[in-house]
């Protein structure tokens, strides 16, 4: 069998590949109605594929970790090797390709190759879930869209090494996993790196899940996990989950900004309706990662109705790895209410097909958040909000008297080392400034409540996250413009601080005065 | 409270032409000193709502995640 072929990139060439017997065993009519197929077309053509190499026979390690748990015992013989498919923005020919493999000088090299680079999809030779480790590119880079914890991926393609910068996507195969074990799959790609643990396959997610907290049924194939398992499953790499109510669209826009900002990912839970024709159907319950979001509203929207402005409330969509539907897939907070049984709830768009085989009518109603953190980082997110929420307050009361400019608030977590990455390049900051903030010993953890004015002047307060939270955990302002700090030094100046009762917020204000 | 303002008009005003000696004097005042230690309705509910995001009840931690 030749180790390698070139196509030029069609979508029909695509779906040819998928369904060559030397690739997956899936049957043409099935490829064609999975979702994913309708999902990479869109993507594919959004990130310029031009040309994709079919890798053959390629060892995948978490599918192998998945065929020696469980396929391997079948009878039938399912085969171990899969085939990964690369992506490329260049056109080039199985001749061009071969020539650079055999050392000849021809039309490209492997600085071409490189440059061109996409990704790649590992494909499964499984019946119908065929889509397994996937690294893809995403979307083209503008200011809206954040995907914080990205990171490099780097690849070996017969000696050229290429490198592609993403998370890590794969399908769950039904089998050894569901949803809830290909979320966590892809939140352990990120926290691998910054926590520092091994990334399990899904079979060992699900058993880890299912260690201590035993289904009534069998554990494969999997019916997936709920959020007390997928805690096992997190707690099983040594990190804490931490849970979050994701019913109304503040608390989630809120935890996701928090989290995601700090290169931590959070899973999502939320059930899923079809909305057509006056009827709500219910689909399931279904468990994704998010992976990034978009900062799409103009103005900061006020939850609260007490003018507490928050950054996170301009997210108008979040991007997530949806095992069904494909890598960075779009769900948009478009403020549309599903109403089950009397009831209104807060949804998100999908790409789901409905019955029809249709995109647009399944909506997603948000339950939870789930977010693997490391056990050292103990003060939630909305601690931090409720600070902020009364030092707005306060400031709120003397703002309304004399018509002062209204605040908006930037809540995130933040590792040491990125903080100091930001403030050593910082040219708003003083020689003096920058030498006490480089040189004060932080802990590795901290929260940053940038309070913005004007709309870019800024003063952050920054709050050790790995403290208690009763107490202050308030370590100290950093000021960028010496003019805003002296305007909130002449506010609060004649302020009586035992009027508050928030430590905290004393702090803070004392601070600035000082 | 509610300052009932445009955000991007009222976050926009420029810090120029404050007189900051007038509002130190109206914090030491009667009005500012209850206004500031007085809690207002919806002020307490936004705290209420804020506390409760890491609040998760016990029946959605039950049903698996599955499709």
């Amino acid at each position: 069998m030749i180790p390698f072929e070139i196509v030029d990139y069609t979508f029909e060439n695509f779906l040819h590949i998928l369904a060559k017997p030397e690739v997956s065993v899936a049957s043409n009519t099935i490829i064609k109605k999975k979702l994913h197929s309708t999902y990479f077309q869109e993507y594919f053509d959004i990130i310029g594929v031009k040309t994709i190499i079919v890798e053959y026979e390629y060892v995948d390690k978490d599918y192998l970790e998945d065929f020696s748990a469980y396929y391997v015992r079948s009878f039938k013989p399912y085969r171990r090797f899969c085939t990964r498919l690369h992506f490329f923005t260049s056109e080039f020919t199985n001749k061009d390709f071969a020539t650079l493999l055999s050392g000849n000088k021809g039309k490209i090299d492997k600085d071409f190759l490189s440059k061109s680079y996409l990704g790649f999809v590992v494909v499964k030779p499984l019946p119908q879930t065929l889509v397994g480790r996937t690294c893809l590119v995403t979307y083209p880079d503008d200011e809206r869209r954040v995907f914080p914890f990205i990171r490099k991926y780097p690849v070996n393609l017969f000696g050229i090494s290429l490198e592609v910068h993403t998370i890590a996507f794969q399908e769950q195969d039904n089998v050894v996993a569901a949803c809830a074990s290909s979320a966590i799959w892809v939140a352990f790609q990120a926290t691998g790196k910054i926590f520092q643990h091994g990334i399990p396959s899904p079979v060992e997610i699900t058993k880890a899940a299912t260690i201590n907290l035993p289904y009534p049924d069998r554990y494969f194939p999997n019916k997936g996990l709920t959020s007390e398992q997928i805690a096992h499953a997190i707690r099983s790499q040594g990190l804490e989950p931490f849970l979050i109510d994701a019913k109304a669209y503040i608390n989630f826009k809120s935890a996701v900004y928090s989290y995601l900002t700090a290169k931590i990912p959070l899973i999502l839970g939320f059930s899923l309706f079809e909305i057509k024709n006056g009827t709500t159907r219910f689909l399931g319950k279904h468990a994704v990662t998010v992976t990034g979001f978009s900062l799409g509203e103009e103005k900061p929207i006020d939850y609260f109705n007490t003018d507490f402005y928050l950054t996170a409330s301009r997210i108008d969509k979040i991007y997530v790895h949806d095992d069904q539907v494909g890598p960075f897939a779009r769900m948009k907070f478009d403020n549309v209410d599903v109403t089950i049984i009397k009831a209104s709830y807060s949804s998100l768009s999908t790409s789901w097909y409905d019955n029809d085989h249709k995109i647009g009518s399944v909506r997603a109603v948000p339950e939870i958040l789930i977010t693997p953190l490391y056990h050292k980082i103990r003060i939630p997110f909305n601690k931090l909000l409720e600070y902020a929420k009364e030092f707005n307050r306060v400031y709120n009361e003397i703002a309304e008297k004399f018509k002062l400019p209204l605040l908006e608030w930037d809540i995130h977590l933040v590792q040491v080392s990125d903080l100091k990455l930001e403030l050593i390049d910082n040219p708003s900051l003083t020689e003096a400034q920058r030498l006490k903030y480089l040189t004060t010993s932080l802990p590795k953890f901290i929260w940053k409540l940038t309070c913005l004015v004007n709309p870019v002047e800024k003063i952050d307060f920054i709050f050790d996250a790995t403290d208690i939270e009763q107490g202050s955990s308030y370590i100290q302002k950093i000021t960028y413009n010496n003019q805003l700090a002296g305007f909130f030094k002449n506010v609060f100046s004649g302020l009586n601080t035992d009027l508050i009762d928030e430590p905290n917020v004393v702090e803070m204000i004392k601070d600035l005065i000082v | 409270m509610d300052i009932n303002n445009d955000f991007d008009q009222q976050q926009t005003k420029h810090f120029d032409n404050i007189d900051f000696v007038e509002i130190v004097n109206w914090l030491k005042s009667d009005e500012a000193i209850t206004k500031i230690e007085t809690i207002d309705e919806s002020e307490k509910e936004a705290s209420e709502k804020i506390r409760e995001m890491s609040y998760v009840k016990p029946e959605d931690l039950k049903i698996p995640y599955s499709l």
